[in-house]
Parts: structure tokens; sequence; C-alpha cells
């Protein structure tokens, strides 16, 4: 029986060593050729620079053939993804992107229908890097495709809202909740103002999360134009939405009703009294400098910090924590100043 | 099968676009980088420089000088101009009394705290307390990363909305590679044998197992070389406690902590290599080493005995603690036991020459089947090393690991094994070389 079992445990391990081996030799044989390939690649870069930086500065485009091989539509790729890093301007903006249409629009739409992840990725990177607005049609299809990953829709949306397609809004509206916080923020940050107006005129209607990066939008962007719609919501029931719209005031610099946030500083909670900290700061509501002064004596140490820096930012804040260090009786407001005072305006803040 | 689907979704991945949005967005989480040092004077310069060139919107660098008593600390005053600050920390985790905060005059994100001897997890718990950023990473002193590491670590945290809690990213060998200034020039493989079965552990180890046990939130270990905490569940979950293994006690405890709170958080694994380290490229070193970390797992599964079999835990208790308990820390027991019965019945001759034989290479296949795996494996879906030669040279090596290789770890791992039960404490010196080769 033991005799039988060895014998066939042993040929079982022999096929499997035998196939590693195949393995390694293919996997050897593909690395010899990948770094044939790459050598090519890397040959026709040199061979292409001059011509394309050339073309990215003057717009005359020399001889290049219409119809290139896969390796040089790649080595053109990396090319133009090098020079879109470091040469700006809208011209420069506009040449890469017809030269790209040109030459590369084929590659990408069979890139974009790979069954690698990573494939479709990379070329979804590209079109944002070339500005290829052309591409929309495909991004659609895409985007609509079942089994499209989150990564993919994410950056899918990012494109979308860059070239400010017209129907961005309404993908936003009805969202996969599981898109995350960080990637419906890049996507917001770059729509145009016009679109986002858009959106936010159906405030009410749009899912929580959506709302509260909505509203730190508005911070970001200082978005004047939506005051009223900050002011309301300061005075919400919700915690977290006054929590976002005090740092929308304390982000955009647009006037707070000074008597709205008076409330905030005696809250339980300690983000609002921080955020409530940061606005009369950012502000300089003078009114609240006795608050501030208070504050510097909070329970919580990051109401403190931002107490101590808030104070720094009126004209007399340095006499007012050099004050508080001579005459406090609090140890932890007194250590809070110290540590302001030597930081000072050197801009090292946290 | 796991971590197969998982690490060939990114071959060939854009190195840098998916991270340039982290870069430009203040949405990015600000990170604090403890880097507890105890008499590093030789590697703690490269280090540091390595960390001041990394790309990353925002972090601070807080060196814990841990009572060291060589000339660490002068050698950091003097090179990055130090000078002493108020810095008001919050005592959130205990640790030993504080002598200084000092802040470099080059680099204001350097900050260098000079404190008691304490140990390692002394020195990170009064990093924590110092920090000012909602993520840590701690980072040993002899560690190279790379610029994009944090970029690449910090990804899935940002992203996940603040449901991952901790991130680690894989380690590689830096013994071989050319290290300049602090910075990984090109990877290379090193000549010693010793240091290349290293790196091909340490690929089967990344390759294999974590990246499968951390898609299903398995995973145990975040190495200590490299790993990235939210501040807040770690001084939730009481912070570094003095052990041998102290990064895996913490991810232990973090699993703990987070079943026993019954929120839904995760802690995963990039496998992405980001950090390169010293090896330790000689028997000796080596043999302590493993000695070390044999005695760590078992401080730690013997720590959080309670969560084995404990279907209250879930997974981790079902299958992650049992996995590390019999095939992690008993295996090299009964691998030893099989060498030596092999042996004492050839002697007695109550086994047959030619079962012998064939037993031994079984075990011969078995053993090195699963590294050259891992290597075929790291070829397929990564090609970290470039050249055809370190592909071969390190598929032919991973063929002899049975041979000499994996009988001297079990013997170092069961002696391990004794120490703990024996209570051996404390970790053995490593001399430091220092990898930078400037």
């Amino acid at each position: 029986m033991i005799e039988i079992n060895l014998a066939l445990l042993f040929i079982v391990f022999l096929i499997l060593l035998f196939i590693l081996i195949s393995l390694f030799f293919y996997l050897t044989v593909k690395k010899y050729l990948k770094n044939q390939m790459r050598q090519r690649i890397d040959a026709f870069k040199e061979e292409y620079r001059l011509a394309v930086f050339h073309y990215l500065q003057s717009g005359q485009s020399g001889a290049m053939e219409s119809d290139l091989g896969e390796e040089k539509v790649i080595a053109l790729i990396e090319l133009l993804s090098d020079y879109s890093n470091v040469i700006v301007g809208s011209d420069v903006e506009e040449r890469i992107h017809l030269f790209a249409k040109e030459h590369i629009t084929d590659f990408l739409k069979k890139e974009l229908k790979q069954k690698r992840w990573s494939l479709r990725m990379n070329a979804l990177f590209s079109i944002e890097d070339f500005y290829m607005v052309h591409c929309v049609p495909f991004l659609h299809e895409l985007y609509q495709r079942r089994g499209t990953s989150l990564s993919e829709k994410a950056q899918i949306l990012k494109l979308l809202a860059k070239f400010d397609d017209p129907k961005i809004v309404d993908y936003l509206k009805e969202t996969d909740e599981s898109l995350s916080e960080f990637s419906l923020v890049s996507i917001l940050s770059v729509m145009e103002d016009e679109k986002l107006d858009e959106l936010i005129a159906g405030f009410d209607d749009l899912p929580k999360r959506m709302q509260y990066i909505v509203v730190d939008m508005i911070g970001r962007r200082q978005l004047t134009g939506h005051h009223s719609l900050l002011q309301r919501l300061v005075l919400e029931d919700e915690t977290e939405l006054r929590i976002r719209s005090l740092k929308a005031y304390a982000n955009s610099g647009i006037p707070i009703d000074a008597e709205a946030i008076y409330e905030f500083f005696k809250s339980d909670n300690w983000q609002l009294r921080m955020m409530a900290v940061k606005v009369s700061g950012m502000q300089r509501i003078e009114g609240y400098q006795s608050t501030l002064i208070t504050l510097l004596s909070d329970p919580e140490y990051v109401v403190r910090a931002e107490a101590a820096k808030a104070l720094l930012r009126f004209k007399e804040g340095e006499a007012i924590l050099q004050r508080v260090i001579e005459e406090s009786k609090d140890a932890f407001a007194k250590d809070m100043a110290v540590e302001w005072l030597e930081k000072g305006g050197s801009g090292y803040s946290y | 099968m796991l971590s197969l689907s998982h690490i060939r979704k990114i071959y060939q991945l854009d190195e840098y676009e998916p991270y340039e949005e982290l870069l430009q967005s203040e949405y990015t989480k600000p990170v604090s980088i403890l880097v507890p040092a105890y008499n590093e004077s030789a590697g703690i310069y490269g280090s540091i420089r390595s960390l001041l060139s990394i790309e990353y919107p925002e972090y601070e660098i807080i060196i814990i000088n841990d009572g060291s008593t060589d000339d660490t600390l002068e050698k950091l005053m003097d090179k990055f101009q130090l000078k002493k600050i108020h810095r008001v920390y919050r005592k959130q985790l205990e640790s030993k009394r504080i002598r200084g905060v000092y802040q470099s005059a080059i680099y204001p994100h350097l900050v260098v705290l000079d404190k008691e001897n304490g140990g390692k997890a002394d020195a990170l718990n009064a990093g924590i307390n110092c920090s000012r950023y909602p993520y840590f990473c701690s980072l040993d002193g002899d560690s190279i990363i790379e610029r994009h590491a944090f970029l690449k670590v910090l990804k899935p945290i940002i992203e996940s909305d603040d449901e991952v809690i901790a991130s680690g990213g894989s380690v590689r060998i830096a013994n071989g590679c050319d290290i300049q200034n602090g910075e990984l020039k090109s990877v290379g493989l090193s000549n010693n044998p010793i240091v290349l079965m290293q790196v091909i552990e340490y690929l089967r180890a990344f390759l294999t197992g974590r990246v499968g046990l951390s898609s299903n939130n398995l995973l145990l270990i975040i190495s200590g070389a490299f790993g990235v905490f939210s501040k807040r569940w770690v001084v939730e979950a009481g912070g570094y406690t003095h052990t041998v293994g102290e990064d895996m006690e913490l991810v232990v405890r973090l699993h703990r902590y987070v079943k026993e709170q019954k929120v839904n958080k995760k802690i995963i694994y990039v496998p992405d290599p980001v950090c390169w380290t010293e090896a330790p490229d000689s028997l000796k070193y080596l043999r302590r080493q493993r000695k070390r970390w044999h005695r760590g797992l078992f401080e730690s599964l013997w720590k959080h005995k309670r969560v084995m079999f404990n279907p209250k835990y879930g997974s981790i208790g079902l299958f992650s603690m049992p996995y590390f308990f019999f095939i992690e820390f008993l295996g090299p027991l009964v691998e030893l036991i099989g060498y030596l019965l092999l042996i004492v019945s050839l002697f007695t001759g109550s086994i047959q020459i030619q079962y012998a034989l064939l037993f031994f290479l079984l075990s011969l296949i078995y053993g090195s089947v699963y590294s050259m795996a891992a290597v075929l494996l790291e070829e397929w879906s990564m090609e970290k090393y470039p050249k055809v030669k370190h592909f071969t040279t390190l598929f032919l090596m991973s063929l002899t690991e049975t041979l000499w290789y994996r009988p001297l770890t079990v013997i170092w791992r069961v002696e391990g094994m004794i120490e703990a039960i024996f209570g051996k404490k404390g970790w053995g010196e490593m001399v430091r070389k220092g990898v930078s080769n400037d």
C-alpha cells in the first residue's frame, strides 16, 4: 500500500517539477525577448526624441510615418508622457493632443479592450495625460460595460469631468456607493464650475456622502456663490454637515455670521469646537479673542493647538500668547503658547 | 491561488501614474515616520537621507534616540543642525522619560526625540506620543525605502475612506543592490548564497502567503521593516508592548481589538516591494535572527492564545492563528523529527535504503518546488530583477534549498522554540554595516 502511494507521490512531484522547469524555460525566453524589445523601444525613443521635441516646440511635424508598429507607438507614448510632465502651456497641450490623436488612438482603443486590468488602467492614464477628448465615446462604452472595475470607473468619471462631458452630472448622481470619498473628491475638483453648480442645485437629493464632499468642495474652490447653502447647513441638526460647513467657511473665507458659531464653542463635540476655533482664527473675529484664550485650556489637545494657532493670526496674537505664558495658571495652556510662539509664523504648522 | 489573481492584476501597471493624483491632492493623509535608533551611528545618516527624498505631500520624520551609548545623537546633531525646541506632546501611551526634543534647522519636518533607553517598543510609543499626524509608519534604521513607497502603501488607506487601518508593503533584501546616498539606484543580487537564499525566502513569504492572507483580511504580520498604521487605532489598542516581535504582536492585537469592537476595519498588504533592508550575510547572525523571530512568533501567539480556535474572532481565530501555530511555529519541530528519524532508521536498518532514498528525493523536490514556484511567480508578476541572469540564478538556487538551507533554518527555529519556552529574553546584537555604498 505504502509502496504504491510513495511511488505515486513521487510521480506527481516529478510532473510538478517538470511543469516548473518548463515554465522556467518559458519565462526565461520571455524575459530575454522582453529585454530585447525594451532595448529596441529605448532605441526608438532616442531616435524620435528630438523630432518629437521639435514638433512640440514649433508645431511643425516632420516626416513621421502614419502607420507605426506597436513598439514605435509605445516609444512615442513614453516620450510624450515624459514631455507632458515637463512642458506646459496650452499650445503644447494642443500639439500633444493632436499628435496623440493621430498616432496612438488606435493603440489605446485596443488597450481599453484588453482583458488585463493594468493595461486598461494605463490606457486611461494616457488618455488623461494627452487630453484625448475624442476618446470620450470609448469611455462611455467602457463605463457602461459590465465588469468594469471601480477604479476604472473612478478614472473614467474623472476624465469625463475634466473633458466637461454633459453626462457627468447624471453619472455622479447615480454613482456607486462604494466609490471612495477620495475618488469623488478628485472627480469633483476637476469639474467645471457650471457642472458643479448643476450638481449643487440638487443638493438635498444627493446621497449623504456626496453632500459632504460637495460642501468640502465649496470651501476648497471658494465658491462664494453658494454662501446661502452654507448658512443653512451650519444650522442643520446633523453634526457632520455642521462640521464640514464650518470647515468650508474656514477654507473659503466666505464671511460667517459670528453669532452662529457662538454655541459651538460650548459643544460637547470637540471637532465642532475645533472648527469653530479655526473659523474664528481664519476670519479674525475680534469678539472671540477671549474665548480663544479660554480654549487654550480645552481638555482636547487638538482644540488647544488650534486655539493657539488661531490667536497667532490676530495682529496682537504674539502678545496675547506671551501674556498667557506669564499669567496663566494652566500648564497645558502655557505649554501650547510656548510651542506656538516658538513656531511663530514660520509656516511650520501641522 | 488567491494571491495569484491579485498580483497578476497589477503586472505592468504604470509605476507612477496611479499615484500622481495622491501627490497633488489635499486629501492625502499626512504621515509621521518613526525611526527608533539604538546605537545606529553607522547607518542612520543614509537611511534618514533616503527618507528625506521620498515623494509624499506631507510628512514628518521622528527619530527616536533610545538612549544610545554611541555617538548616534551627536552625529544627528551635527549632520542635520539640530536645535532644541519646546514641543508639547500628548502622553497617550506610556514610555520612558523624554530628555529633549530637537528640530533640524535644515529640514523643518525632521524631529529628533532623545529619551532614556527602554527598548524598541518603548521608543516607538514615545514616537507615537510626539507625532502629529493621523498615520504613522515605523521604520528600522537600516532600511532604504523607495521614493514612492508611501504613496503605494497609503493609497489603499486613502481610497478606502479609513476602512483600512494598517497597510504593509513588501520588503526585499538590499544586499547586492546599488544604493547611493540612501537611494536605490538599481536592483541587483548578491553573490553570497546565504543572502540569495534569503531573497528567495522573502519572495516566497511575500508573494504567496501574505497576499493571499491579506485579501481575506487574514493577515497577521506586517513586516517589521515597513508598515503604516492608523494612530488612533493603535493608541486605542494600547500601542506597542515590549516583546521580541513587537510588530507582529501589534498586528495580532489590532486584529483582536477590531473584532472585539465589532467594527469593519481591515489590515492589508501591498505586494509591491517598497522597502529594501539589510539581510545578515553570515551564518552566525542569520542564526540569531531566526532564533529571535521564532521567539517573537511564540510570544505573540502565547499572548493572544485566547484568540486561537475562538469563533468570536472569525477567520483570524479559526484559520490564521492555527496556521501560524501549527505550520509556522510547530512545523520545524516536526520536520526536525522527520530528518532525525530518517537518519536513525538508516543506521538501524529498520528502513530499506531504497525507501530512504525515495523519501529523501521526495522531500527534496517538495521543499524546493514551493520556492521555485515563488521565483517563477515573481518573474511572472513583478519583474523586479532586471537581468535574465538574476532570474536564472534565483531559480537554480531555489533548487538547492532543501539540501542545505532548509535544514539549517529548521534547526535554528527549533533552538528558538526551546529558548522561547525556557524564557530567554533580549535581541542578540547584529552588527550593522550600513547598506549605503557611499
